[in-house]
């Protein structure tokens, strides 16, 4: 009975919280219901139940990538690696699997950790921007993967796809790779909400100087951040794998506008200081319908990319605080 | 005898949402005057500043400036119609020169085919700086060479500068708070060149907390209190105790310090300070703290003394020397790694140093101690909500809730809820850097009578005062800076203190 409470007072929590969030959310919102009216009116086929079954499939792992990529720009940071990071485990993955089976998982899990946690230690400790720190990571995590890669796409071979079979699960139409992308958004909004790591995330964006003098561990927490990104971008890396039994050394590279365009459109700030990871959902879920929507009419690629760029340029728009004159130089 | 009249202002009103600030508020400003605004935070002063800088618009009322009706939209349209206002906060722009400051957004005059002529411009920005008395300052100079009292000389001057009406009637000046940072010595200088500004025919409207300041400079008096235009009183008829009345509404009481509940120091030793220093700052600072004391350190600007405050506090790291704390030498790179070793600041700039303006009130004050709320190793939001609710009703915070951000309250306010931050810390040494800056006088007694509730708890506490006379009035022992070194020790009993006179010889 009092956890019924409990669980209720969660929700409405949550609820106000929404509420409080400003336009950005509630456009994001709107245009998802009216991107949903428009490519069902053109293609009926988008609503059907196997077409929702694969926009939340799609939704997975840019979803990880996205909760990953918030922790960063709450701090008012950016990591542009994510996508190389992807890629690179996705690559990872593949060469592992045969050789040491089932726990190829958990390396792939700790190198997007550790890959995380070079660049926030590149960004604290080096003092290096992380703007160019993760510009030169994504660099070299994209040459990795092609190097290790060979330059070109390498299949699963037949003996490990049991391994894969999980991929596949779903209950319903919801795949179980969804399941666990929001089991890891879970994880990480409690780390945002409930624990001092988690807030001070939020503090650092809005007021560094004050958050260092309030007592507040300024390099653990953004470390912390980074690391939290490379984990998401790592275990988006093996969904990416695990989905197309094939490790594609640049599978993750438009993921990384996506993410931030997602991130963007829920509400976050470039600025930092601002953000939820709960509401990420909301934006992740309109930049996959689009990208669903646009593939279910056949739109070509090169213009999805184009649509992309587009959308992360009016999101900053619209959110950004104009009174405010803000750069984003960290 | 009727001067002209200037600038006359009708029943402007000014409603936030949620709140009045500025109620149906009338004054008027004639030629040659020095108008003094005073009221406690909020009261709505700097509402009515920015209305007339044409910051912000007014709800109702207007302006009338030489008879014509005025209704600044931006600050530039005021700057046309002869008013100027220097700000609160500084609005210099460090990289730049000190003449590129003066002419910014005027370069149109020193150009050639695009180019500026930096010659002229240095020479003309002398020109000006020599019109309000400022000299040694080489005008080529970048501003971030100067100190911010100097760059506060440099503010005035350009904002006296750039406030000429181009028919050369004269203008008004609103100074916002400008003495706030100034030693005694540029008090006096600003103060001549105020009057020498004001002898052309020009007026000053100018806004402080230091009552005596205002007393001393102004012609009249507009008293502030919830957003109305209390009182107005001539300087023959004003004194402190008057003002003071006005604003809160209940007389001074001679126990401003609360002397009665100063805490004699017991001989627990907290916190020893041995041959500290920080090159180019300070050296050789040795001392220690108890359990129950305020130990007031006094200084002038540069005495070393916020530098002093910074190494405690885990900002700065020393450069020699070793603080132990209860007789344990602890080392310090971080200011977490001082609170964990039980030290926490109050720093000077409030709003840049001590508060996350996003974050609610709530969130503010449970920051410096997480694991007084957490509940099975997690942060519950039910215990902090709780903690500071209590917090909001014992130092009486004024705000709607405790999710309200606290970039919403006003400085007394925002500074009640550092300390509520401060208490809920829990750490034992407490370092307070201007504790009661930019906060009205009701909001300081509850203030100072926190710090005593403070070393009632045995706390040691260190404290930079905003005045000599406070920092007198609220430590049991006092620590005079020159130059980077301890000058002298007084001790200050209830009983006994010390006079500033005495005081000063050490600092000067």
């Amino acid at each position: 009975m009092s956890n019924n409470k409990r669980n209720l007072k969660g929700v409405k929590t949550l609820f106000t919280k929404i509420n409080k969030n400003d336009i950005s959310t509630i456009l994001t919102v709107v245009s998802l219901i009216l991107i949903v009216i428009i490519f069902t009116s053109i293609n009926p086929r988008f609503l059907s139940l196997y077409n929702i079954k694969n926009i939340l499939l799609d939704c997975a792992p840019l979803l990880l990538m996205t909760i990953g990529v918030s922790c960063v720009l709450f701090l008012g940071s950016i990591d542009l690696s994510n996508g190389a990071v992807a890629s690179c485990s996705a690559v990872m993955l593949t060469i592992m699997l045969p050789k040491f089976g089932a726990v190829s998982f958990v390396y792939v899990f700790f190198y997007g950790a550790i890959a995380g946690l070079i660049n926030g230690v590149l960004h604290t400790k080096l003092k290096v921007p992380s703007f160019i720190a993760t510009l030169c990571t994504q660099s070299i995590w994209q040459s990795i993967a092609l190097l290790i890669a060979g330059g070109q796409p390498l299949s699963m071979t037949p003996d490990v796809w049991p391994l894969l079979k999980w991929g596949k699960f779903s209950i319903g139409p919801i795949p179980f790779m969804f399941i666990i992308s929001i089991i890891f958004m879970g994880i990480f909004a409690v780390i945002q909400f409930k624990t001092p790591t988690g807030r001070t995330f939020l503090a650092i964006g809005c007021n560094e100087r004050a958050a260092r003098l309030i007592g507040l561990k300024i390099s653990f927490s953004k470390i912390t951040a980074f690391t939290l990104s490379g984990i998401g971008a790592g275990v988006a890396g093996i969904f990416f794998a695990v989905k197309l039994k094939s490790g594609i050394p640049t599978v993750g590279e438009q993921y990384n506008l996506m993410s931030i365009a997602a991130a963007v459109l829920s509400g976050v700030l470039l600025t930092g200081g601002k953000g939820n990871i709960l509401l990420t959902f909301v934006g992740v879920a309109l930049i996959t319908a689009i990208q669903n929507g646009m593939n279910v009419i056949a739109v070509d690629g090169f213009w999805q990319k184009i649509v992309f760029g587009l959308i992360v340029v009016v999101a900053i728009y619209i959110n950004s605080d104009r009174k405010n004159f803000k750069l984003i130089v960290k | 005898m009727q001067k002209e009249n200037i600038l006359t202002i009708n029943g402007l009103t000014k409603q936030y949402p949620g709140t009045l600030a500025l109620s149906d508020v009338s004054i008027n400003i004639n030629k040659g005057e020095i108008i003094g605004l005073v009221g406690e935070n909020g009261a709505g002063k700097s509402t009515l500043l920015k209305l007339i800088m044409g910051l912000e618009q007014p709800t109702k009322g207007d302006m009338q400036i030489y008879g014509k009706k005025y209704n600044p939209k931006t600050p530039l349209e005021a700057n046309k119609n002869g008013i100027g206002m220097v700000f609160q906060e500084q609005s210099l722009i460090q990289n730049l020169s000190v003449s590129e400051n003066i002419f910014f957004g005027r370069e149109d005059s020193y150009s050639k085919f695009g180019f500026v002529n930096k010659n002229k411009m240095n020479k003309d920005a002398e020109e000006v700086l020599s019109q309000v008395n400022v000299s040694g300052i080489k005008t080529s100079k970048k501003v971030f060479n100067y100190d911010f009292a100097t760059r506060q000389m440099i503010e005035i001057a350009k904002v006296f500068y750039v406030s000429q009406r181009e028919d050369e009637k004269n203008s008004i000046i609103l100074l916002d708070e400008p003495t706030s940072v100034l030693s005694e010595d540029e008090v006096k200088l600003l103060f001549k060149n105020i009057k020498k500004f004001v002898a052309k025919g020009d007026s000053v409207i100018f806004v402080s907390h230091r009552l005596d300041e205002v007393l001393e400079i102004s012609d009249r008096i507009y008293v502030f209190k919830d957003g109305q235009n209390v009182c107005e009183l001539n300087k023959e008829n004003a004194n402190e105790n008057i003002l003071y009345e006005k604003m809160v509404g209940k007389t001074a009481s001679g126990e401003y310090y609360k002397l009665n509940r100063q805490v004699t120091p017991s001989k627990k030793e907290l916190m020893k300070i041995e041959k500290l220093g920080l090159k180019g700052y300070f050296n050789d600072i040795s001392f220690s703290l108890h359990e129950g004391e305020v130990i007031g350190i006094c200084g002038v600007i540069g005495s070393g003394k916020e530098e002093l405050c910074e190494v405690i506090c885990g900002d700065k790291i020393p450069t020699s020397g070793t603080i132990k704390i209860h007789g344990e030498e602890k080392v310090s790179k971080e200011p977490y790694q001082s609170l964990r070793n039980g030290i926490l600041s109050i720093p000077k700039e409030r709003r840049e140093e001590a508060i996350i303006p996003d974050n609610t009130i709530s969130e503010n004050i449970s920051m410096s101690n997480y694991s007084k709320i957490k509940l099975n190793g997690f942060i519950s939001k039910k215990k902090e909500d709780e903690q500071a609710q209590t917090f909001m009703e014992e130092l009486n915070i004024k705000a709607p809730s405790i999710f309200q951000k606290v970039s919403n309250l006003s400085g007394g306010n925002a500074q009640k809820v550092v300390f509520a931050r401060i208490l809920a810390s829990d750490a034992p040494i407490l370092l307070l850097n201007h504790p009661t800056r930019g906060v009205d006088i009701g909001a300081k007694e509850e203030i100072y009578s926190l710090i005593r509730d403070l070393s009632e708890q045995n706390k040691g506490i260190i404290v930079i005062g905003d005045t000599l006379d406070e920092s007198i009035g609220l430590s049991s022992k006092i620590l005079v800076m020159k130059d980077g070194t301890l000058t002298h020790e007084f001790d200050a009993p209830s009983d006994n203190k010390p006079e500033q006179l005495d005081i000063v010889k050490y600092m000067m």
